[in-house]
Formats: C-alpha cells, structure tokens, sequence
C-alpha cells in the first residue's frame, strides 16, 4: 500500500487517495461551470458568427464530463472492491473470532454471530455506573483550528474527559467534548470506567461506564439542549464519541474518531464526521467490519516500524496523520474545519473518573 | 437581425469570453502534486492537459467570435449612418 490517504465518502460510495478525491471535486466543480456556459451560449445558436465558439463550448463541456465519469467510475469501483473484500475476508473473520469467544465461555446458545454478540457475551451480567470529578479549569481557551488541533486536545487517560465551552452571539454555546482511550486492560469494578468492560459493552452496542462518565461530565459542565457539540475521541474514547454523537441526546455538530472500534457503530447523523483509521493498528479491527456510514473514512500506514502496535495506535501518531488531513485538498476533509465557528474564546474543564 | 439584436447578441458574447477565461485560470487551481508526475499517471495527465488545450480554443473562438460580431455591428452602424446622410 501506498502511503497515500485513503479516503471512504459517506455510504461507501466512492473510495480514493485524496489527491484522486480533489481532482475529483476540480473537476465537478468545473463540468458545472463549463456546462452553465454551454447552456448560456445555446441561446445564441442560430448566429453563424458565434458557432465555432458553442462547438468548442460543448466541446469542453463534454470533455469535463467524461473526465468527471470516468473518476468516478474508478473510485466506485474501487469502493465496490473494498466492500467485497470486507465480506470475503473481514466478515467470516468476525464471525470465527465469535464463535471461539461462545465456545470457551460455553454460550454457544447466544443468537447471533457477529463481534457485537461475541462481546455481550463476554460481558455477562453488566451493570454500568460511573461517577466523575471536575479537577480543573482554563478561562480564554481558544476554539481549535484544526483537526490535528482537536486530536493534540485529547487528554492524557487519568483525566479522560475534557469539555470546551465557547459562548457564541445567538446566546447557546458552542462545545467541544475530548475523550481519552482505555486506561485499565483489567475488568475490575471500582478503578477506571475507560476499561475492558466498558470496551466489550460499546463493541456489543450496551451503554457503557465510559460513556456515563461522559455524560455526567457534560452534565457538571453545565451543558444545556441548545448547545452545539463536537464530540472527539480517541481508542475507547472514539466509540464513546460516536455513541454519544449518534444517541439522538444532544445537537450534534461534528464527530472526529482516531483508531477507535467504531466498526459496529454506524454513522448516520446530518453533520459532519470523520473516521481516522491507521492500516496497522489493530484496535479498530477489534470494532468489527464496518457497516455503511455516514463518516468520511480516511484510513493511512501510522509511519511506525513494522510490529509497533502501540506507535500504531499513539495518540500522538494520529495527530501527524490529522495533520496530513488537515493539508490535503480534497475539500471533503475539510468540511468539518469551514463548518464549525473560528473565532469564539471560551473556557476547558477538565474531568477525572471512577467506575460507581 | 437588427442593430439592437446585435449589441445584446456582442453583450452576451462578452460575457462569455469572461466565463470562459474563468474557466482557463480555474486550471491555475488544478489539484496536481508531484506524485502525479510518475510514469503511471502519465494517461491521466495527458487527458487533463486536453481539457486546458479545449479551454484554450474555446477562448480562442469567442475572441474570434467577438470580433465577427463587432464587425458586424460596425458594418450596420455605417451603414444606417450612410442611409440617414442620403436622407433615405
């Protein structure tokens, strides 16, 4: 593989390097111009003396449309093979690591057979409680400029959780919502709600302890229905961001994930979301093969050296390939960026956590 | 077609030659990075470059096609001009 961003549209659509993508988008933004002058110029079709031009317009209008076809002939066929690959490979897949799971814990009596069962039946008798502490605050925090600026704002896995507010002129709130990944691989109850449990719980699309802790915190950060929210997240924090963004709860503006099992998690909100993804890290795997979303995929080589799993899934190694998106130029990453408001200062609280 | 179709018709192709050079200094924005310059891209490159050459003749022809309406108006202005100096 090439060390290209690979980008998935919304529904599966079309799948490209994003250089192919803004060509893509080049060219049909230029077809439309070109075809409106065709149009314009029919009006004067019968004047001998302008009829070489409106064959040279039609043309140039038909040469803009064939090239415009043609890519896109090539990135849905690339989409097409992409999806055939995942129920070739990645479905029976999900399907046999499910089948072990029932077989060693003796549930082979679960319905279903996909990773969301798989994990449910992991989980057991699950009961999420989670309870959450403010344990600090920064007044004239700056709104982020960027994706990469959104991913550098995750927080370590101590204090998970922090809420940016930014009040804007028509009196609600712009606010923006940063999750960190796992920060216990146990299944304890009392530490860390960021663990295992909570992990299987979002997989197997249960409410989790990580996700009440996140909602708590939005609560103490005193978050009311007419706020605007962009949730971001990474790992864990990922799919409690997409969960959280997709559960209807709150006006969501904007959904970025970096290397989060958000396979089983389908996007299907009216606002923009992004889904970044390393080739070779391995915790997106663990969300099982992706359903058709909403999202813009763009998946990308970490840079790590072969067999790094942990430089793979780095915070850190997702905000360098954020920062890729963030300067390439295809105009379909950087919706999210010229949506959202630009100039608003406001105020970040930070949010440690404890299973309840 | 009378003097005044004319004039509306050489306003009308003004405005196209001001699309149509929108449409060629659009290819100034052309996404193209280095990566396209490999020997696997060079199809691909060679059809773009056939769209900034259709792009070039099409200005070429409304220039022309201008310049033909101009005459043209020139041509029947003199001509009322003449027919009023006759008195006709």
């Amino acid at each position: 593989m090439s060390d290209s961003l690979w980008v998935r549209t919304p529904g599966g659509i079309r799948v490209a390097t994003d250089e192919v993508l803004a060509l893509l988008e080049w060219l049909e933004s230029y077809h439309r111009r070109a075809r409106a002058l065709c149009d314009e110029m029919g009006r004067s079709s019968g004047v001998a003396q302008v009829r070489q031009a409106i064959d040279a317009a039609h043309s140039l209008e038909e040469w803009s449309r064939w090239m415009v076809r043609s890519l896109d002939v090539y990135s849905q066929q690339v989409a097409a093979h992409e999806k055939a690959r995942s129920q070739l490979f990645e479905s029976p897949r999900d399907r046999a690591l499910s089948t072990l799971t029932r077989v060693a814990l003796g549930r082979t009596d679960l319905p279903g057979s996909g990773v969301e069962e798989g994990a449910a039946a992991l989980l057991g008798h699950y009961r999420p409680a989670a309870e959450v502490e403010q344990v600090g605050s920064h007044q004239q925090t700056s709104i982020p400029q960027s994706i990469a600026e959104r991913i550098a704002r995750i927080p370590e896995t101590g204090t998970p959780i922090q809420i940016d507010s930014y009040p804007l002129s028509d009196g609600s709130r712009h606010v923006e919502v940063f999750i960190a990944g796992t920060a216990e691989f146990t299944n304890q109850r009392g530490g860390s709600s960021f663990d295992m449990s909570s992990n299987l719980a979002l997989v197997a699309g249960l409410t989790s302890a990580s996700m009440i802790a996140t909602q708590k915190a939005m609560v103490a950060a005193g978050l009311r229905a007419t706020d605007r929210v962009v949730f971001v997240g990474h790992s864990q924090g990922g799919a409690v961001a997409a969960r959280l963004a997709e559960s209807g709860r709150y006006t969501t503006v904007g959904l970025v994930t970096v290397g989060a099992p958000t396979g089983s998690i389908t996007v299907t909100g009216n606002y923009p979301a992004l889904v970044i993804e390393h080739r070779d890290d391995v915790v997106p795997e663990l969300g099982g093969s992706r359903e058709t979303t909403d999202a813009v995929v763009v998946t990308a080589e970490s840079g790590s050296l072969p067999g790094d799993i942990i430089g793979a899934h780095s915070r850190e190694g997702y905000e360098a390939t954020a920062q890729r998106i963030d300067e390439s130029p295809a105009q379909q990453l950087q919706h999210l960026r010229q949506s959202l408001p630009h100039s608003a200062a406001g105020e970040s609280a930070v949010f440690r956590e404890r299973e309840g | 077609m009378d003097e005044t179709q004319w004039e509306k018709l050489l306003s009308r192709v003004r405005g196209h030659q001001a699309d149509a050079r929108i449409l060629l200094n659009q290819w100034s924005l052309l996404p193209l990075t280095p990566r396209w310059e490999g020997p696997a891209q060079a199809a691909a490159l060679s059809q773009l470059r056939s769209g900034e050459d259709l792009a070039h003749r099409l200005v070429a022809a409304l220039d022309e096609a201008e310049s033909r309406c101009a005459d043209e108006l020139r041509r029947l202005r003199s001509l009322s001009e003449v027919s009023r100096g006759v008195g006709l």
